[in-house]
C-alpha cells in the first residue's frame, strides 16, 4: 500500500489523527488521488446500500427441529424439579399422613444416627484432577473450562517450585470438560499434555478431560 | 449504513441464554438464531451468491454453533464467534464447489434480489436500485475468497476491523489492508461492468 492509500483508508474509517489528515489533504491536491478517494468512498456506498434478502418464515423451527436433544445434567433438573412452582391441593388424608412422616422421622433419625449406627454408601463422586503447566517467565496463571463458565481468574494455579511448573488441583463431578490456559490474563495457552483437544470454533483448540466415575486421583 | 446492520449493541442476556441452552433448554436458542439469523443469512449469501443454499448453510451454521456452544468461551461477541462457523461453512462450500462462482442463484442465472419497493421511490428507481445490486452481486462473486469475505464482512455487514478479523482470524491491521485491496478489485470489476459513480 503506498502512503496515500494507508491514509485513506483511516481517513474512511475516521482513524486519522490530526497531523495525518493535514498530510492526506496535502495528498489530495494531485487528482488522481482525488479520483481514487472517490472511487473507494463511492464503492464503500454502494455496498452499504445493498438490501438484505427476505428468509423464509420458518427458518428459526427449521433451526430448532434440526438440533439434538442436549441432556441435561442430573443436578440441573434436579434443581428444576426443586424451583418448579406447584399447586399443591390438601384433603384430610393427605394432612393425617404428613403429621405421620413428621412424627416418626425423629425416631427414625435416632436410631440411623446412634453409637450402633455403621455409615454405610458411596461418597459423592467427585475426582480431584491436578492441572499443571510449563510457563517459564509467567507471572500467574489461571485454569479457566466450561466447569467454570471460562471465568478468568477464579482458579489460579500456583509455581511452588519457582521453576515455571504451574499446578493447581480441582475437584470434578464424573464428565467431559474442556480447559485452557490463560498467562498473566491475556495468553490463551492449550494443554499441551491434555489427554484430548477439540476445536473451539475460532481454529484453536481447547483441551480435554474426562472425569470418569471410578477415576479417583489424577494428574493432568 | 443501517443501523441494523451493525453488531455494535452488546447483549447482556447472552451469557444467560447460552447457559440455558448449555442446560438443554433448546428454545432459548431460538432467541439468538431470531437475533442473528438475517446476518448469518446475508453473510452467507454474500459470500456464495446462491440463495437458495445460503439458507441451508446459514441453518447449519446454526446448529453447529448450537453444538459447539460449551466451547464458546466468552473471548468475543457471540455473533462473531457464530460468523465465524458461518464464514468456515462458506469456505468449505466454496473449496467443494471448486470455483469461487456460485453465482447462478435464480433459474435465469440473475442473483436473487430483495423484491421489496422501497417507499418513497418510484418503480423505475427500484428497478435501478436492484440492476445495481445485480451488478455489485456479480463483482463480489469475482472477487477471490480471500478478500471477498473481509469487503462483505466490512462494509455490508457493518463490522469494524477488529470483528472482522476476529472472523478471518486475523490481525485488524491485516484486516484492513485485505478490505482495502478488496474494493479496489471490486471497484476494477465494477468499471468493466461499464458501472459509472454518477449511477449512485
Amino acid at each position: 500500500m503506498t502512503r496515500f492509500e494507508e491514509l485513506l483508508e483511516g481517513h474512511l474509517t475516521g482513524e486519522l489523527a490530526p497531523e495525518e489528515e493535514r498530510e492526506f489533504a496535502t495528498l489530495l491536491a494531485q487528482e488522481e488521488n482525488r479520483r481514487t478517494l472517490a472511487a473507494h468512498q463511492n464503492t464503500a456506498i454502494l455496498l452499504e446500500g445493498m438490501g438484505r434478502l427476505p428468509l423464509s418464515p420458518s427458518f428459526t423451527e427449521e433451526v430448532l427441529a434440526r438440533l439434538p436433544e442436549r441432556r441435561s445434567p442430573a443436578w440441573a433438573k434436579l434443581w428444576g424439579i426443586l424451583w418448579a412452582t406447584r399447586a399443591l391441593r390438601w384433603n384430610l388424608a393427605s394432612a393425617v399422613a404428613l403429621s405421620l412422616v413428621l412424627a416418626v422421622t425423629p425416631l427414625v433419625w435416632r436410631a440411623l444416627t446412634g453409637p450402633s449406627a455403621i455409615l454405610t454408601g458411596r461418597h459423592p463422586a467427585v475426582t480431584v484432577i491436578r492441572f499443571t503447566l510449563h510457563a517459564p517467565g509467567a507471572e500467574r496463571v489461571s485454569l479457566v473450562g466450561d466447569f467454570n463458565g471460562w471465568r478468568l481468574d477464579e482458579i489460579s494455579l500456583s509455581d511452588t517450585t519457582g521453576q515455571g511448573y504451574f499446578s493447581g488441583v480441582l475437584p470434578l463431578k464424573p464428565g467431559r470438560y474442556a480447559y485452557m490456559f490463560v498467562i498473566d490474563g491475556t495468553k490463551w495457552v492449550t494443554d499441551p499434555g491434555a489427554e484430548g483437544h477439540r476445536d473451539d470454533g475460532f481454529g484453536n483448540k481447547n483441551a480435554v478431560v474426562t472425569v470418569n466415575e471410578t477415576q479417583q486421583v489424577d494428574d493432568t | 449504513m443501517p443501523a441494523d446492520r451493525r453488531l455494535g449493541s452488546d447483549h447482556a442476556d447472552e451469557n444467560a441464554i447460552i447457559a440455558q441452552c448449555l442446560a438443554g433448554d433448546r428454545k432459548s436458542y431460538a432467541v439468538l438464531v431470531e437475533r442473528y439469523k438475517e446476518l448469518v443469512h446475508d453473510l452467507v449469501y454474500r459470500m456464495i451468491g446462491d440463495a437458495v443454499r445460503a439458507e441451508d448453510i446459514a441453518q447449519d451454521a446454526f446448529v453447529k454453533a448450537y453444538l459447539s456452544l460449551r466451547d464458546f468461551r466468552g473471548e468475543s461477541r457471540f455473533s462473531t464467534w457464530l460468523c465465524r462457523i458461518a464464514m468456515n461453512r462458506c469456505k468449505d462450500t466454496l473449496r467443494r464447489a471448486r470455483r469461487e462462482i456460485l453465482m447462478p442463484g435464480g433459474a435465469d442465472g440473475e442473483p436473487h434480489l430483495p423484491d421489496s419497493v422501497d417507499e418513497g421511490q418510484t418503480p423505475a428507481a427500484t428497478l435501478e436500485r436492484r440492476e445495481r445490486e445485480a451488478v455489485l452481486q456479480r463483482a463480489l462473486a469475482r472477487l477471490p475468497v480471500k478478500y471477498r469475505d473481509a469487503v462483505v464482512l466490512r462494509h455490508i455487514e457493518g463490522m469494524d476491523f477488529r470483528a472482522v478479523g476476529s472472523v478471518l482470524g486475523i490481525a485488524a491491521g491485516a484486516a484492513k489492508v485485505r478490505t482495502f485491496r478488496g474494493r479496489k478489485m471490486l471497484r476494477k470489476l465494477l468499471e468493466r461492468e461499464g458501472f459509472r459513480d454518477d449511477a449512485i
